[in-house]
């Protein structure tokens, strides 16, 4: 029996998991940070609230693609968190990155080869 | 008052998230407050139903009810068209009670609809007759016509 690919189990990620490692894929960061990183990246059209940022984060510590870090700065708030991408977390982002960049370049190609049937 | 509000949808997640996620939600709610309001709120309700229902599997259960919900309302549903059926079958019959056919008043005016047909039909023989005396004989035949 062929074993399922744990990565490509996981692909396409949503969205908002999409963004959420890619804010994390950097450097690690709270669940504020975060969500300013993501409405940073996508210039203020994607914003994602706490219920759903914690609902994913939840989701991506239990599959194992971020993890949780001990870190805190003089001043900071004691309840924050920060989170970091794991090894397996970076795998699955730069999967989703290749099968994106396979879709952007046929999507492209698909235009161009429009564009100039129309012309 | 939002932050209290906040702090009611989340005391609403099931208890193992709230334990876990709890304090930093309303952590980064009081860090973004004045740049999300509602929509936090609004996104904190959908969580609530996402944790409830996707993430404890009582979607099973919510799937299981709707299901139950349909087949119950599409009885109920043929149930009320069949009791409508009924109710018009009664008013129909209710009616004839109320108003039966008058043998009388029918055959009365039967009789003067016959009696107008044979005015009418005499009234026609009447025009042919007088249409065939105006009507000029045909020419007899002369020997001199029919040799031609």
């Amino acid at each position: 029996m062929k074993l399922k690919d744990p990565v490509a189990s996981l692909l396409p990620l949503s969205p908002a998991v999409l963004h959420i490692l890619t804010a994390v894929a950097g450097e690690e960061r709270h669940g504020y940070a975060i969500m300013q990183e993501i409405a940073r990246q996508s210039d203020g059209r994607y914003k994602l609230g706490p219920g759903t940022l914690y609902d994913n984060i939840e989701k991506l510590i239990d599959r194992g693609l971020i993890k949780e870090v001990a870190r805190s700065s003089a001043g900071d708030d004691p309840r924050r968190r920060y989170y970091q991408l794991t090894i397996f977390g970076r795998r699955v982002l730069s999967a989703e990155v290749a099968r994106l960049g396979s879709v952007l370049r046929a999507a492209k190609m698909r235009l161009a080869t429009n564009g100039s049937a129309e012309a | 008052m939002s932050r209290f509000i906040y702090r009611c949808l989340i005391r609403l997640h099931p208890r193992d998230f709230r334990e876990r996620f709890g304090e930093q939600m309303l952590c980064a709610f009081d860090e973004a407050e004045r740049t999300g309001g509602a929509a936090f709120l609004a996104d904190g309700l959908g969580s609530i139903g996402r944790q409830w229902i996707l993430r404890s599997g009582l979607w099973r259960w919510a799937v299981g009810a709707a299901i139950t919900a349909l087949i119950l309302v599409g009885y109920a549903n043929s149930e009320a068209k069949f009791e409508r059926k009924l109710i018009i079958s009664e008013q129909l019959i209710q009616a004839k009670r109320v108003h039966p056919l008058d043998k009388a008043e029918f055959n009365g005016e039967a009789a003067e609809a016959v009696a107008m047909l044979a005015r009418f039909r005499a009234a026609d023989k009447k025009k042919s007759h007088q249409s065939h005396s105006r009507q000029p004989a045909p020419p007899e035949e002369t020997g001199l016509t029919s040799r031609r």
